[in-house]
């Protein structure tokens, strides 16, 4: 297997969206937990993390540190609906 | 065409395939061939989901919608965003810690294998035909502009794609989407500043928006809440928001592209990438339609602009008739046109009852060329009853050819047959997975050899472009099965995200009871679609929560086994 796939877990966006530098201006706090938890796929699973059991096949909450990315998301969709309802009355 | 597009045209498929070869070396194992070893930075895994989803058609028939019935296709994608977020949420982390290599896999570590069985079978069925239709659909309309033979033609789609697919697996596919993808965006770039700029001089951006406008094409959003209506906000919000979390969060076609990013993060950052650039991907799409449609308030479009039926007109039975029609459409054409430009000169005096006057005078002239199209549809029809009456899938082909520069048109045909290859690889990728490793080492369990998966896979990749040529080959002798194809793919896809968020987000049901509110759920579906004339989308939001509240209902009935709890 190339090098690549045992790359670790690059930085979570920050607040707005961006990506930070681990422990940069702006950046989430460092994660505390065995590497696994940060989501590497080639590192094995946390060993409370059986199936059935709470992790490996339960998702994670919405609100986690990518809840800002999907507000971002979300916003962006708002603002297009909004933007081609005032095109639409607009022209139509 | 010119021998410079023929040239374009063939250079580019080649080049294609060869690139598609240059980046499929390296394959060692199955992880390698089926989800390219985990290796895809983001970016590859947005623009891979994004080729994979837009086909062919998408690129042919959506700008022929933008300019038939307007923008209001684009509110059908309103829930995609939303769908990616959950999606991002929720089956990401789970597929990428658990390393599946299908989204049916998971279902038997979380239930059971009868329910994983379910699943993938449904898959295989509904994708193993549709995938035939995704070379079926767009080589039918590429053989009669090209003149072409079907068949030929349907030969050369497969086996163009096959190549690759076969030799390099997800990674091949993946890398060819890029490339092909951002040929397909900048073409399709190239292809609108050229409608643009063919107006007639003085009529600009804003003067189109308004001519589009005032005949009926700017209809972007519509706030009626109609469930027999096909797209509205609602219906695109809520019943697409289903369809999309059911085709990105359980279609193997696409959790197999995504599937290929190196981390969750990239897995993520690729799929929120498509839920932010895709709407705003399909509006330029039936923008592009709707120019070319104010592009022929000054140019005379054809009366049908499919030339194969056209030409059974020229010296069939209803030649006559034909010509009338053309007459007809010649004359509401002229007044058209006067009405649109004495719309726009009103509107730049500042004089808006005469801008309004004229734009009423236009929008009757443009209710009369209706009429003339379906007067038209009905001739064909007589004369042939097996006509197809829809031309929407050719109007942007008949003007790339009528109007675009040499060497661009060869450029736009390989654009468009990138994207028809884009989402065949995948569907033939998504369809090896799911037979390897849902059936074949299932059926076959112990210890296979890295060769062993990569010969079975290549195998099963040779067999499935075979089944999809052949089904595509027949598919125009099968008439209504073909529609009952398309439809089968809405009737489960609620069902089957049901399953899915059932697994999710109800830890206290077993596998018998989702297995058992499945059938229920899928009953009630059909019912839905034989008794009922709700719109196809609700079916996706129906036969979910139905799965969702039978399951719930039945695990006092069927409880978790300690077995599946373990």
């Amino acid at each position: 297997m190339k090098g690549r796939r045992s790359r670790r877990e690059p930085p979570a966006p920050a607040p707005g969206g961006r990506v930070a530098r681990r422990g940069g201006a702006g950046a989430p706090p460092a994660p505390t937990g065995p590497r696994e938890h940060r989501g590497d796929p080639a590192l094995p699973a946390p060993p409370g993390a059986s199936l059935g059991q709470a992790g490996a096949d339960e998702p994670p909450p919405l609100l986690g540190r990518w809840g800002r990315l999907y507000a971002l998301v979300a916003l962006e969709l708002l603002a297009v609906i909004l933007a081609l309802l005032w095109l639409t009355r607009r022209f139509a | 065409m010119s021998a410079l597009d023929w040239t374009v045209l063939f250079g580019a498929l080649a080049f294609f395939v060869l690139y598609g070869l240059w980046r499929s070396r390296g394959e060692r194992n199955l992880t390698d061939y089926l989800l390219a070893g985990r290796s895809m930075p983001w970016t590859a895994v947005a623009l891979s989901v994004m080729a994979t989803q837009a086909s062919a058609i998408t690129f042919m028939s959506t700008p022929g919608q933008g300019y038939a019935d307007g923008l209001r296709f684009v509110q059908f994608y309103f829930g995609l965003p939303l769908a990616m977020i959950v999606i991002c949420a929720t089956a990401i982390p789970i597929y990428q810690r658990l390393k599946v290599f299908t989204a049916y896999e998971y279902l038997q570590r979380r239930f059971d294998g009868k329910t994983r069985s379910l699943a993938s079978a449904l898959f295989l069925i509904q994708r193993g035909l549709a995938t035939g239709l995704t070379i079926y659909a767009p080589a039918l309309v590429l053989s009669v502009i090209l003149g072409w033979d079907l068949r030929l033609t349907c030969v050369l789609l497969g086996g163009l794609v096959v190549i690759y697919t076969a030799t390099g697996g997800s990674k091949a596919v993946s890398h060819t989407h890029v490339l092909q993808f951002l040929i397909i965006i900048a073409t399709m770039i190239v292809a609108f500043g050229i409608v643009v700029s063919s107006f007639p001089a003085g009529v600009g951006l804003g003067d189109a928006a308004r001519a589009a406008g005032a005949l009926g094409r700017f209809n972007a959003i519509d706030l009626r809440f109609d469930p027999n209506s096909r797209y509205t906000l609602w219906s695109g919000l809520i019943g697409g928001f289903f369809l999309q979390l059911s085709y990105f969060g359980t279609d193997q076609s696409q959790v197999g592209r995504y599937l290929t990013g190196r981390s969750i993060a990239q897995s993520r950052l690729g799929l929120l990438f498509n839920g932010a650039a895709k709407v705003p991907m399909q509006f330029g799409i039936l923008y592009l339609g709707m120019m070319v449609f104010v592009f022929y308030l000054f140019v005379c479009p054809p009366l049908f602009f499919n030339p194969a039926e056209t030409a059974k007109m020229a010296n069939g039975a209803g030649a006559a008739e034909y010509q009338a029609l053309e007459a007809r459409q010649r004359e509401a054409f002229e007044a058209r046109q006067r009405g649109v430009r004495a719309m726009l000169e009103a509107e730049r005096a500042g004089d808006r009852p005469a801008a309004e006057a004229a734009a009423r005078a236009a929008a009757a002239e443009q209710a009369r060329l209706d009429r003339v199209r379906v007067e038209t549809g009905d001739l064909l029809r007589r004369v042939d009853p097996g006509a197809s009456t829809n031309d929407t899938n050719y109007v942007f082909l008949r003007f790339v050819l009528a109007h675009l520069p040499v060497g661009l048109i060869g450029l736009v045909f390989a654009a468009i047959f990138a994207a028809s290859m884009n989402s065949i690889a995948a569907e033939l990728n998504a369809l090896t997975s799911t037979t390897v490793v849902d059936v074949l080492k299932r059926l076959r369990p112990g210890s296979w050899t890295d060769r062993a998966d990569l010969v079975t896979s290549r195998v099963v990749t040779l067999f499935w472009a075979a089944f999809a040529v052949a089904f595509a080959e027949y598919a125009s002798r099968l008439g209504t099965l073909v529609e009952a194809v398309n439809i089968l793919g809405s009737l489960f896809y609620g069902t089957i995200l049901g399953i899915f968020l059932t697994a999710f987000y109800v830890k206290r049901v077993g596998g018998t009871a989702v297995f058992v509110a499945a059938l229920l759920a899928e009953a009630a579906v059909i019912a839905c679609f034989k008794l009922t004339a709700i719109g196809f989308l609700w079916y996706n939001l129906i036969g979910c929560v139905l799965v969702l509240a039978f399951a719930w209902a039945l695990s006092p009935v069927w409880p978790r086994t300690a077995e599946e709890a373990a």
